[in-house]
Parts: structure tokens; sequence; C-alpha cells
């Protein structure tokens, strides 16, 4: 929920119990949030740029 | 996000060019537009929404739980119910509508354009016409067509579009899917505003990636496979390259033993050079030699074949004398047999005469003359032809059967017309082969004199070694040539192999991505489990502090109870639920859930309600205007009928949250002059032109127009 950002708390909680990366949780999130009223024939470079958050993620790693 | 200002053309009932200006010095969020029915205050807040989303539905039906999309308004055409002014549709050419919006917001002026314009002559269907779509936001760069669309989505996303344009007829559906024991539509909806879908869409793009990933995965790992089965392949191939290299050596080796053995031979062979012709011509004679004794063995042959008839040439030497004495006795035996024939003839002939002769004349009918003497005359005749006869038939010969015999066995003795040519023929040609061959024979008899057998053996040999050793040079080369083969293509599969060692990595990236997927993926399966049910409680929360603000009544109701499948009741105050409340308070618990829900979905957009007092009692009307209406906020436009609100009441008890107020009317609504600076009431009715004149400012108006003006009204 954007506000009082109840979505994000949750799904910062789920994915820590992952052994995830806030800032990583955070990105996705931001990004799929920005995104999200897409349909799915037109996410080719929603997914292209969620791809590239993971790989920059790694690489800070 | 504020409206500043709108532009209707041609759409509705307004006819050219109108300008809404929203514009307010302070930041009161109360917009409302007034307005008797067919007016077009509806259009204003349609007019809104083709502007922005290219497209006006009709209202969405619901049936059992279900929600029914409602069809799509045509924007000219000759059925439905039309979007362009019917004037401009039928009058004007080229046929054109378009709105226009500007807004501020947080990245500065904000300005949708929309306009469609017919591409034929007369346009009579949607399909001919040309729709432009221009945004602007700040000073970014102008955006057209799907990409303007994006943009407009990007603060009115079209999925949350019933969050700002509300209306009646809205709001009875949703009061319907949220007491019905069908959850399809609402729930749809509520996941949409607390940000589901990013969620679900989200899941959906990690499963998407996660399958390339895997994919990637799975080829570095197959071509990780390769390598290590080709360093385990690689040591054998290497081993049979050597062995094929040796073979090729081998080869190598063999071939020029061949070739040095074939050279001596030649070497050997030139020194019986000087033999050499004669030997040849002695392999000449031999082979001339054996050809004419099979020449020989022929005409031999042949020889024989004639001679069989010989002995009938012989016995012919004689027999054809015989034969010819025969022939010549059968032509004389004929010959007496025509003559006996032809004098018995005569003899039978005289016979008849000597009868007939009657000595008197068969025309005068007188005896003749010396008919005695004639009469002697012809027996004189007869007495000759009977001693021809009897000498005739006296003559001694072969009878006629007899002749045929012999004459038939002579002829079966009889050779063929050349046999005897053939004979002679065979025989000379035979004697000719014969001295031929006697002749070949002294010649060979007479080289066999020239050179020595040991020579001749010496010579034989080593022409039989050189053609031995010739065809084993042939053959050792192919196989030279085979085994090079055999090494080169080892060789290749070397490299190959070498190739497939060196290339292949593991992909730990794609392992690692992987990885993070499956937990982002886990993350929000639990994630929406968990935030459904907080966000359930969220929005019970709110629209409870919502329909609280609404009813005013702390005392009797304490709140809305959203339950897991968002169906909702009324709390009372009692700690139960009202059993049967009364149409307005279900209006007020709808408002509310969808104010709560739109309050979570963040949308920084105004708020438009199309008749939003249709089934509220007069307090509930007004306490929903207060709500809505505050010092500052999101602009909150209603589009009222003249029965929900009263336009003077209403903007006198909202004085300082009424920001601008409009009516909407036909001039035929106005029995006063409508001129902002007149407003005289000394108007002239003239009831047969059908037009009014204010006798102030002389300001005429025409009562038959279907027009609609757009009046701001002082507040």
């Amino acid at each position: 929920m954007q506000d009082p950002e109840l979505l994000l708390s949750e799904f910062l909680k789920n994915g820590k119990k992952q052994g995830l990366d806030e800032s990583l949780l955070r990105e996705v999130l931001d990004h799929l949030m920005a995104n999200q009223f897409y349909p799915a024939g037109e996410r080719g470079n929603i997914r292209s740029e969620l791809l590239r958050i993971l790989k920059t993620h790694l690489k800070g790693d | 996000m504020r409206l500043t200002h709108l532009v209707l053309y041609n759409i509705g009932p307004f006819r050219g060019r109108h300008i809404i200006d929203l514009s307010h010095t302070n930041n009161s969020t109360g917009f409302a537009f007034f307005a008797e029915n067919g007016r077009g205050k509806t259009t204003v807040y349609n007019a809104m929404r083709w502007c922005l989303f290219g497209e006006v539905r009709e209202r969405a039906k619901t049936i059992a739980g279900k929600r029914i999309e409602g069809s799509l308004r045509p924007m000219v055409g000759d059925e439905g119910k039309i979007l362009m002014n019917d004037q401009a549709y039928h009058s004007d050419s080229p046929q054109e509508m378009s709105v226009v919006l500007f807004a501020e917001g947080s990245n500065g002026t904000i300005q949708v354009s929309r306009t469609v314009s017919s591409s034929s002559k007369f346009a009579r269907m949607d399909s001919e016409m040309n729709l432009q779509l221009d945004v602007t936001i700040g000073s970014e760069p102008l955006r057209t067509g799907s990409e303007g669309q994006e943009a407009i989505e990007s603060f009115f996303p079209r999925e949350l579009e019933r969050f700002f344009f509300i209306d009646g007829e809205a709001l009875e559906e949703y009061t319907e899917m949220m007491q019905s024991s069908s959850i399809d539509g609402l729930q749809t909806e509520v996941n949409a505003v607390l940000g589901i879908p990013a969620l679900v869409k989200g899941k959906d793009d990690l499963t998407t990636i996660r399958q390339t990933v895997k994919s990637k995965i799975e080829k570095s790992s197959k071509a990780l496979k390769q390598s290590s089965t080709a360093r385990d392949e690689i040591f054998s191939v290497k081993r049979e390259l050597k062995s094929k290299l040796e073979l090729v050596d081998k080869k190598q080796t063999d071939l020029k033993t061949v070739s040095d053995k074939l050279d001596t031979t030649i070497e050997q062979m030139k020194t019986h050079e000087e033999l050499a012709p004669l030997i040849e011509e002695l392999k000449t004679l031999d082979i001339q030699i054996d050809m004419k004794q099979s020449n020989l063995a022929e005409t031999a042959n042949d020889k024989v074949s004639e001679s069989k008839y010989a002995w009938q040439v012989l016995l012919w030497i004689r027999g054809e004398k015989l034969h010819s004495q025969y022939l010549e006795e059968q032509k004389k035996m004929n010959d007496r047999e025509r003559a006996i024939q032809s004098t018995e003839e005569d003899i039978e002939r005289l016979i008849k005469s000597i009868t007939d002769v009657t000595g008197i004349c068969d025309k005068c009918h007188q005896p003749l003359p010396d008919i005695e003497l004639y009469r002697d005359s012809l027996k004189k005749e007869l007495e000759r032809l009977n001693s021809v006869l009897v000498r005739l038939q006296s003559e001694d010969t072969y009878s006629t059967k007899d002749l045929t015999i012999k004459l038939g066995d002579l002829e079966k003795l009889k050779p063929q017309k050349d046999t005897k040519e053939r004979i002679l023929k065979s025989q000379s040609k035979w004697k000719k082969v014969v001295n031929d061959l006697e002749t070949l024979e002294e010649r060979k008899r007479n080289l066999n004199s020239k050179i020595t057998d040991e020579a001749k053996a010496n010579v034989a040999e080593l022409g039989e070694l050189k053609g031995r050793l010739e065809a084993t040079q042939v053959k050792r080369e192919q196989d030279l040539k085979a085994a090079r083969n055999d090494a080169q293509m080892a060789e290749m599969e070397l490299k190959r192999l070498s190739r497939l060692t060196g290339n292949a990595s593991e992909d730990k990236e794609s392992l690692e991505i992987n990885r993070i997927v499956g937990k982002l993926q886990l993350a929000i399966k639990d994630t929406i489990s968990s935030y459904q049910e907080k966000a359930r409680v969220e929005v019970e929360k709110r629209s409870s502090e919502v329909f609280k603000k609404l009813i005013n009544a702390p005392d009797v109701y304490t709140g809305i109870k959203v339950d897991k499948n968002f169906k909702t009741k009324i709390r009372n105050s009692k700690g139960g639920f009202e059993r049967s409340p009364s149409s307005g308070m279900v209006s007020m618990m709808t408002i509310s859930i969808i104010d709560a829900l739109r309050q979570v979905s963040g949308i920084d957009a105004p708020v438009f309600l199309d008749t939003p007092g249709r089934s509220l009692d007069e307090k509930h009307k007004k306490e929903l205007l207060e709500y809505f209406w505050q010092s500052e906020g999101h602009q909150f436009l209603i589009f009222a009928h003249s029965g929900e609100y009263g336009i003077e009441e209403t903007v006198k008890d909202f004085k300082g949250k009424l920001a601008k107020a409009w009516t909407l009317t036909l001039p035929s609504d106005h029995k006063s002059c409508y001129l902002p600076n007149c407003e005289s009431d000394d108007v002239l009715h003239d009831v047969y032109a059908k037009k009014n004149t204010c006798q102030a400012c002389q300001h005429e108006w025409d009562l038959t127009s279907k027009e609609t003006m757009i009046l701001e009204v002082k507040t």
C-alpha cells in the first residue's frame, strides 16, 4: 500500500526472511509499482529493466 | 494535480468552443456543475474521460454479481447516442470535435489535447475519422499517439479510473457488488488499488526471467558437460592420431620401397634395349600367328561345311544331260499329243462335210456341178489324215507318268545354283590362310634364330616384374592417401574437442540470478498472502473513518465491517450490524469504501462525481459535500442535477470551500438576461419570433436553440 507503505513493509519483511538485501527489495518493488498497470503483452522492457536491477545488485555485492 | 482549464469543442450539446476556467486563487477543493436534465452535465464528465482515455462507454451493468462492460459510445454516426455535437456532425465540413484539458502537477503544466476530424467529406462512422492526441508535460517534448496515452495513464491509471470518475450509477454498482454473494469485480478493483497487480505481474515477470535464465544455465551446463566429455575423448583421439600418423609413415616407406624396385627394374630393362624391338616384333608375330590360326580354323570349318554338297555337283555333271534329254522328250510328247488332237478334229470335221454334202445349192436349190469330184477330193483328204493319225499314234515313246517320275528324281540331285562357286571360294580362302600362316611361322623361326632363349626369358621376367611393381605402386599410393585422410580427420576431431574444452565455463551470474529470482518469487507470494489481509484491515479502518465523518452520527454507527471477501456491513453502536440500512446509508457506505480505496491508491488526480446525491437525503447530501469539499486537497468536481442540490443554497452553505461553480442551461431556460454584467429582469418575450430581448442591454436569445451555455455562478 502506497500509504503508509504497508505493502513495502510487508515485502521487505518477507524478502528479508528469504535473505534478500533491503536495497534490492526496495528497487524491485519501486520498479514493479511504477509499471503495475502495463499489460502482460507489453512488459518486455519492464522485464529487461528488472533483470538489469538484479544484475546491478549482483555486481554491487 | 489540479485542473486549470477545460476546453470543449463540438461535443454533445456544446456547439462551438467553450472554455471552462477552473483556476482560482485559494486552495478550495469544491467545484460544481449544476444543470437540469439534458443540459450536458454528463457530457462534461464524459468529455474529460474521452480526453484522457479516448473512449466513453455506456455504464457497465452488474448482473448476479458479474460485471458486464458497457458498450462503446460512437463519436459519429446515424445510430446510437454519438459524442459529437449533432449540428457539427450534420452540417460541418470537415466534421471536428475536440477536448483540451490543462492541469498543473508536480512536473509543471500538463496539457492533453484530443481531436477527432473527418477524413472523408462526410464521415458516417468512426473509422472515417482521424484521431490526434497531443500531450505536453512541463518542458518535456510533445508526445503523440500511444506515447501520449502512456504519459496520460501515468497520471490517470485507466485501471483506477473508477476511483476518480465516479457517478451515481457506479455507486449503485459498487453497492450491489459489496452486498452480493459474488466478489467478482470489487476484489479486482480492491487488488488494483492496493498495488496487488504490481506483485502479481511482477511474479509473472520474474517467472519469465527465470525461464530465460534457466535456459542459459542449461545451455552452459550442457557446454560444461560437453567440455568434460571432450577432455575424456581427447586422449583417445590423440592416441588414435598418433597411430594414424605412424601408419602414414609406414605407407610412405612401403611406397618408396616399391618405387625404388620399379626404378631398378626399369634400369635393368634398359640393358636389353637392343633386343627389345625384336622381342616386340616376336610378340607381334605371336599375336598375328594366334589370329591366323583362329582364322584358319574358321576357314577350314567353312570349307568342310561347303564341301558337304560337292557330291551333288559331281553327280549333276552327268545328270544334267539326261535331265535335258528328258525335258526334250517331254516337249516332243506334248507336241505329238497336240498334233493327234488336231488331226482327230480335222478328220471329224471332214467326215461331217462328206456326210453333209447333198449336191443341191442352199440358196437357189439347183444341183451343184462336179459334186462327185468334190466328194472324192474330200475322201482322199480323209485317207491322208487317217494315215497321219495312225503314224502319230504308232510312234514309240515314253509314257507321260514315267517321264514325270524320272524328271522328279533327277531334280532331287540338282545342286543349288552357286554351290560350286561357294565350294571353290571357301577352298581358295582356306588355302590363302594356310599360306599366310606358313609365312608368319617362317618369319618367327627367323626371329627366334636371332634371340637366345635366356635373353628372351630375362626380358619377359623383367617386363612382368615391372607390371607387377607398377600395380603395387598404384595400390600403395591409394593406401597412403587413405591413411593421410584418416590422420587429417583425427586432427580435425582433436581440434574440435580442444575448442569444446577451451570455451565452456560455468554461468555463475545466471546461477546467482536464478537463486535471487526464486527468493523474490517466494517473497512476493508470501507478501500477497499477508498483505491482502492487512490491506483489508486497513481499508476497513479507513472506510470506517470516512463513514463516521460522512454520516456524523457516532452514537448510532461506529463504522464499516469489511470481511475477507470484501463484503461490507454497517456496524452499529450496540456491537452488531445494521440489518436493513436505508438506501442513503448504503450509498454513504459505498462512498466511504471508494474513498478509502482512493486514498490508499495514492492517485494524485481530481475526483469527478456525477449525480452525487442521487439516492441521498438532504442531510447526507450536505454531509457528502462537507466531507469532500475542503479548504485544501484534491479537487472534487460534482455534476449535480438541480433537484439534488439547490444552487443558491449550496453556494451559500459552502462558501470558502466551493472554489467555482457553473450552470449548464439552454437559452430557453432564461426568462431574465443571463449576461453576467446585466441580469436584468426587463425582458421582452416575442412569441412569434420565439426569442427574448433584454430591454436593458438589448441582448437577444433564441428560444429554440438546443445549444447548451456554460455560465459561471458567482460564489
